[in-house]
């Protein structure tokens, strides 16, 4: 019975022993403990098609004013700085508002050309869901890491537009097929314009024929009305009048005198009631029209151009001479 | 017919729309100026339609105030032609009149009578040799000038202050020193006359002192001399 207990001793040992070799003698065991064998390891990794978009600058202003437009020559590099494969500028952006006075400036106002265009406000219109530019931005390489493209932007403040700042943002991605850049990119462009105030004119005549009329005779209520426009601005005008003396067509030293023109901003009263306090002054290099008290709304871009009509009244002094007289009308909008 | 020498004729010129598109920049010009010196204050003007215009510059009427002199102005250009979709920066410089008073103020485009500084479309000053009354748009801008007193010279005033300092500082280390040279001479003359003094009292010491000893002898032999005498009356 001992001799029994003994021996499974004996094998036991002898089984641990045979166990302890095998492992010592595996192969990783063997590496790991004989330092001056060479080493082996194994190691891969899979890079994808990678595009990264960021821009240069990352804000503009412009300043601009109603009716007006800029050329599309601002410039905007978009770079793939790190990605691997070409692909196209995709842009897009917001309107540009104030939330101030609730207005803003539609986002098709800013074009975008691949080219500049110094003289012209030319190319396509940006719009709120991202477009393909087609401009190409190249492959980068290990040896080139950073490629890019230019593009141009330009805009048009439309008629009516308040004076103030207007703010939006427009994007870039660089894309290709289904890839799109991976973040971190900075890739989105602050863009604020600033609208200041303005008024334009525009006058519905150039002239105004009083016809045939006898000396010692007036208008009477036949007035001639101008329509003053301000088509386009964003201010309220004064509307100012002032003009020359009548001068005889055949001899320029017979003339009579400004005041007979009378002006109204109504064609219901009659000439003697605007003469002589609504009596044109006499206009000259050295001395502008005064003002008439006359208003021309503030366009908006609802109503863009607004107007204002100035009636026209005309006395023949008692004894004037035959013939055909002219005189020189200015109507002038002054801008508050 | 004998009724047509009494008729005028005023043709018809155009009856075509004016499309030109003169804009100008709002707001007035707003002038502060000191009195006897100028000021120049810019504003634009632009075309915003598609044909070129050419424009004249017609200088703006102030209102008067009586016992002082009106502003000068001057306008830079005075004319020229503005290009399609372009602009151009007006320059208005006003001249304040030195002899004015200060706070006052004038204006143009504001009050009945007065105007603006205009830029007319093409020439109205002169009066084509057409017929019927010709009509020229123009823009106008209002003009706000005020006299101002001439500002404090900071710079002055802290050269003044300096100057007072240092006269004061100076005049301070002045009459230290001098009471010091003062006391210093004072404290010499004090110690020779002290000197003096001493020097006195001991000569009369001294003289005493020969004195005391010039007369010692002559007391002893007074003295002896008495004794003397006293022995022979004894005897």
């Amino acid at each position: 019975m001992r001799t029994k207990s003994l021996n499974w001793f004996i094998t036991a040992i002898v089984a641990a022993l045979a166990f302890s070799a095998l492992l010592l003698l595996s192969p990783s065991n063997v590496s790991a403990t004989s330092s001056n064998s060479p080493q082996t390891v194994a190691a891969n990794v899979n890079v994808p098609d990678t595009l990264y978009t960021d821009i240069s600058p990352n804000s503009i202003t412009w300043t601009n004013y109603p009716t007006c437009q800029n050329d599309t020559n601002t410039l905007i590099t978009v770079n793939d700085e790190n990605g691997n494969i070409p692909g196209n500028i995709f842009i897009w952006g917001t309107a540009l508002s104030n939330t101030l006075n609730g207005n803003s400036i539609a986002i098709g106002n800013v074009l975008w050309n691949p080219t500049s265009s110094n003289t012209a406000y030319i190319g396509n219109a940006v719009t709120t869901s991202p477009v393909n530019t087609l401009i190409v931005v190249a492959a980068p390489t290990i040896s080139t890491p950073t490629t890019n493209s230019p593009i141009y932007l330009g805009v048009n403040v439309p008629a009516g537009t308040p004076n103030a700042l207007y703010t939006g943002f427009i994007y870039f991605d660089i894309e290709n097929g289904s890839i799109y850049s991976l973040q971190p990119s900075t890739n989105t462009l602050s863009v604020t314009v600033n609208v200041p105030s303005i008024c334009y004119i525009s006058l519905s005549a150039n002239s105004i024929n009083f016809g045939t009329m006898p000396s010692g005779t007036n208008t009477l209520t036949n007035w001639n009305g101008i329509l003053d426009y301000d088509p386009g601005g964003n201010a309220q005008a004064t509307i100012a009048v002032a003009g020359t003396n009548w001068i005889y067509s055949s001899n320029t030293a017979i003339s009579f005198y400004v005041a007979n023109t009378v002006y109204s901003g109504t064609n219901t009263i009659s000439y003697s009631q605007a003469f002589p306090s609504n009596s044109l002054p006499l206009s000259s290099p050295s001395s502008a029209p005064p003002s008439t008290g006359l208003t021309i709304p503030q366009p908006t871009q609802a109503t863009p151009t607004t107007r204002t009509e100035v009636y026209f009244g005309l006395g023949v002094p008692g004894g004037t001479k035959v013939g055909a007289y002219t005189q020189n009308i200015i109507i002038g909008n002054m801008c508050d | 017919m004998r009724h047509i020498p009494f008729y005028f004729l005023f043709l018809l010129f155009f009856t075509s729309i004016a499309s030109a598109q003169l804009g100008e920049q709002g707001g007035p010009l707003v002038f502060n100026i000191t009195l006897g010196r100028s000021e120049t204050l810019n504003y634009t003007i632009l075309n915003a339609g598609s044909s070129p215009i050419n424009f004249t510059v017609e200088l703006p009427i102030l209102n008067t105030i009586p016992n002082n002199e009106t502003p000068v102005i001057k306008v830079y250009p005075m004319n020229g032609t503005l290009a399609p979709h372009s602009q151009q920066v007006m320059h208005v410089t006003v001249f304040m009149p030195a002899k004015d008073k200060p706070g006052l103020t004038w204006s143009g485009g504001y009050a009945k009578g007065t105007s603006g500084i205009a830029v007319v479309e093409g020439s109205p000053s002169i009066v084509s040799s057409g017929m019927g009354a010709a009509v020229y748009a123009a823009i106008i801008k209002g003009i706000i000038i005020s006299s101002a007193k001439p500002p404090i010279n900071i710079l002055l005033i802290v050269g003044i202050v300096l100057l007072a300092a240092v006269i004061v500082a100076g005049g301070a280390v002045y009459y230290y020193y001098r009471r010091r040279v003062v006391a210093k001479v004072k404290k010499k003359l004090r110690a020779k006359e002290l000197a003096k003094l001493k020097a006195r009292a001991r000569g009369k010491a001294r003289k005493v002192v020969k004195k005391k000893a010039r007369a010692k002898p002559k007391a002893k032999a007074k003295a002896r001399k008495t004794r003397a005498r006293s022995r022979r009356r004894a005897r």
